[in-house]
């Protein structure tokens, strides 16, 4: 399972209302807004379908962009 | 308490996220061990941007990677960067040496080292002998360490001396390079990505920054999040992602910039939102050929550039370009950004004169904030081929093929006899693979990229490669020149050899070996000398053990240079997270601000004047008066629409790498053409339509997605696609001075296949 923290650049106004709709995609894990318009979350999906995953976040309407700040793939690559 | 490693993971990924918007963690895990063994740290191995990135090992595996905290991204990383790991691992890594016994279109054949390079050296000593020096050539890259690029370099103008020596920089950056050259003497930008944290507007033109530069609009953006005043003018024919956070987008025909940054200045003088001061202190008058003239020349000539009349040409409404001229005068300090849209013109160097010259014009330069940066496409374009001078014109730290003093000076440091370097230039890219189809080149040595996919006009070009010998450094089995290589040799990828890349910024920064290279690969170096010596250079011109060895000669060389960078020795840099040129002494802590005094070493301290371009005879840039001229083949009756090419997010450059990370390839399986609802309504197209496109080139068939990131009249296709070869589609004319292709315009067809 490949796990990976980012963040999500929120457009004006848009945060709370995002963080809401991250909430309810399987998968992702929400650690609160900050400076008001940046969400901290991770992602856990096989690797795979990480890039859909984050993929779908970045499709959301609001959502004007997602950092990648870390992805660790150990146990699929150590295996 | 009891912590599973899984959320220790979750954990630790969050906390780093955390750590990026400089909030305190609060969900970390706490005391549990590393997740991997060691760090490494390196630099992406994709864009420009030049992220800082650190590799985790577990054992002998590369498992993960984030990024570096103390670089300039601040651990921040885009996703494709994100998922470099699975590229190391991607499954058709090439690992052993092939030849292909029976000539082109015979399969590959696996074979040892020795046979390797003894074919590809027979084959360049045959050139040699039946064409002399310049019967053999290098193709190198942008994205080769520096010690790569130096060393091959030495090796084909030293050693087999020919100035036959360029590279996929040409294709992309080679009109910046004119471009600063021309107007301030010297190559490479005076500012720095920290400018994105001060200036008050942001004037982005030909470059969709947040899908080729992610992590530098995230800066951008957070600018502009932390001071709404900030004002952002985008100015791209597409109305792409970038325009978002945009005050201001001006959506021109393209191919009509010239008119609009002259409309620019226009307006700013007659507003006399210009500044006198500045400009009668730095700056010189230069007529389009070259002749000195005085501001009321320039201002003449720039008479008819009305907003109405550019207007007329650019199809931007005039009150947009009196705004976009007001915004850019009168912030505090303007940065102008621009990429392949300005670089890949067939007046590319005017195009980059012309950004400069507001940038003279208003004195928005030399000050935090205020400065023209040309973005990189390429990790190490600036550092490896522009710096090195690894092109055909060029000898290194700024030196010129046509310079006899220059020449004599390489010559001199080399330790070869005067005379060896040839006085006439080499082919640039177009030129060479002419020559190669006309067998005037024989054998060329590609390495670290793939032209069979990037070069324009391909179904023309790439009779060079099916004429000449080609031998190939490769580490990925789909790459399209493979199918013309003679000889492949693998090498190691990445991070599984060590060497230096300079970014957009003038920052070099050290990626050290984390891994063992894959298989039987061999770092480039290694292979280079190897061959050279076998093909009949003497082996006293690379005395070297490492790549180390090579920067030690590069830093030494450029002590006292333009690019003088003596004070990163690779002790420091694997200390540090790159340093910026000019740093001529280990205490020094790098420029910020090239050519201010005070700032950059280069400019005296007791130098009377606080700005000096240094580059130029007399300290002074030069404003250019270039015209307006149209495209090479803009549209017309018969082919009415015009093509541009560009990069979606998730891939880079020929997908060799992107394309090997299955989530990555999923986010854009294919490539496909983006067409104006307008457009497509007239010619009863709907989205996922088969569309043709048909130049006076090819045609090809596409996928349509309908949409208004185009304007009427423009589609636009990503080249990413080895199955789609777009350029197959474009002409290969080239700017006069860079030599560099117009990628970006060519008049085309479109209709829904029968």
């Amino acid at each position: 399972m490949a796990i990976a923290g980012f963040l999500v650049h929120a457009e004006a106004g848009q945060c709370e209302r995002l963080e809401m709709n991250l909430a309810e995609i399987p998968g992702i894990s929400t650690f609160g807004i900050h400076r008001g318009y940046y969400l901290v979350a991770v992602a856990e999906a096989p690797g795979d379908s990480m890039e859909d995953l984050l993929h779908r976040v970045h499709c959301i309407d609001g959502v004007l962009a997602v950092y990648v700040t870390s992805m660790t793939v150990e146990d699929e690559i150590v295996a | 308490m009891t912590v599973s490693r899984r959320e220790f993971l979750i954990g630790s990924a969050a906390a780093l996220a955390l750590g990026m918007v400089g909030s305190a963690p609060r969900a970390a895990a706490a005391g549990k061990k590393e997740s991997v063994d060691r760090w490494v740290k390196g630099v992406c191995r994709y864009c420009g941007t030049g992220c800082g990135v650190l590799v985790g090992v577990r054992g002998d595996r590369a498992v993960a990677v984030k990024g570096d905290p103390n670089n300039h991204n601040a651990g921040l990383l885009c996703l494709k960067g994100a998922m470099l790991i699975p590229v190391i691992y991607a499954g058709d890594r090439i690992t052993e040496p092939m030849i292909r016994r029976g000539g082109k279109g015979s399969p590959l054949t696996k074979v040892s080292w020795d046979e390797a390079l003894d074919f590809a050296a027979d084959a360049f000593r045959k050139a040699l002998d039946a064409g002399g020096p310049d019967a053999v050539a290098y193709y190198g890259s942008g994205q080769a360490p520096t010690e790569e690029s130096y060393l091959a370099n030495k090796i084909w103008k030293a050693g087999f001396r020919t100035n036959n020596v360029d590279g996929n920089p040409r294709l992309c950056m080679a009109s910046a390079v004119a471009g600063y050259l021309t107007t301030f003497g010297k190559d490479e930008p005076m500012g720095t990505y920290n400018d994105m944290d001060t200036a008050t507007c942001f004037f982005i033109i030909g470059s969709n920054t947040s899908e080729a530069h992610p992590v530098l609009f995230r800066r951008i953006a957070q600018r502009k999040e932390n001071s709404p005043d900030v004002k952002i003018i985008v100015a791209d024919p597409r109305r792409t992602n970038t325009s978002r956070i945009a005050d201001l987008h001006m959506s021109f025909i393209a191919g009509t910039d010239l008119a609009l940054l002259n409309g620019m200045a226009h307006v700013i003088i007659r507003e006399e939102l210009d500044n006198p001061r500045f400009y009668g202190r730095y700056v010189n008058f230069v007529t389009n050929d070259g002749k000195p003239c005085a501001f009321e020349d320039y201002k003449a000539f720039l008479a008819e550039y009305t907003p109405e009349k550019v207007q007329e040409i650019t199809g931007v409404p005039a009150a947009d370009v009196i705004r976009a001229a007001k915004f850019f005068a009168e912030s505090s300090s303007t940065l102008s950004l621009w990429c392949m849209g300005i670089n890949q013109r067939t007046r590319g160097v005017w195009a980059n004169n012309l950004i400069h010259n507001l940038h003279l014009l208003t004195g928005q330069i030399g000050r935090p904030g205020a400065s023209p940066l040309s973005l990189t496409g390429q990790p190490n374009a600036c550092g490896g081929v522009r710096d090195t001078g690894s092109l055909a014109h060029l000898l290194p730290a700024g030196r010129m093929v046509a310079n006899e003093k220059h020449r004599a000076e390489m010559e001199e440091f080399w330790g070869v006899p005067k005379g060896t370097i040839q006085p006439k230039i080499g082919h640039h890219t177009v030129a060479l693979f002419e020559a190669m189809a006309k067998g005037t080149v024989r054998a060329v040595f590609i390495h670290c990229t793939n032209p069979a996919h990037t070069l324009p006009d391909l179904n023309a070009l790439t009779k060079g490669l099916e004429t000449a010998f080609v031998a190939q450094t490769e580490c990925f089995m789909d790459a399209e020149t493979l199918k013309y290589a003679d000889v492949v040799f693998p090498a190691a990828f990445w991070c599984e050899t060590d060497g230096v890349c300079g970014c957009t910024e003038r920052r070099y920064a050290l990626t050290e070996q984390a891994i063992k290279p894959m298989g039987n690969c061999r770092p480039t170096v290694q292979i280079l000398m190897d061959f050279a010596e076998r093909a009949g250079v003497d082996p006293k011109l690379f005395p070297y053990r490492t790549a180390a060895d090579i920067w030690e000669e590069w830093r030494t060389l450029s002590k006292g240079s333009p690019y003088d960078f003596y004070g990163m020795t690779r002790a420091r840099l694997k200390r540090e997270s790159g340093i910026k040129w000019p740093c001529p002494a280990e205490d020094h802590p790098g420029t910020n601000l090239r050519y201010v005094r005070g700032e950059d070493p280069l400019v005296p301290a007791n130098h009377p004047d606080r700005l000096f371009f240094y580059g130029r005879p007399d300290g002074r840039a030069n404003i250019f008066l270039r015209p307006h001229q149209p495209p090479f083949e803009p549209a017309d009756k018969e082919y009415p629409f015009v093509l541009t090419t560009g990069r979606v997010i998730d891939h880079w450059h020929t997908a060799t790498m992107t394309g090997k990370v299955p989530e990555l390839q999923k986010a854009y399986p294919s490539a496909f053409v983006e067409i104006n609802p307008d457009d497509a309504k007239k010619l009863g197209v709907s989205n996922g339509d088969r569309v043709v496109l048909e130049t006076r080139r090819d045609k090809m068939t596409f996928p349509a997605r309908i949409t208004d990131t185009c304007m009427p009249g423009l589609v636009f296709c990503p080249f990413f696609d080895k199955n789609k070869l777009v350029n197959r589609l474009f002409h290969h004319a080239v700017d006069n001075t860079s030599k560099e292709p117009e990628y970006k315009i060519c008049a085309t067809k479109v209709y829904k296949q029968a």
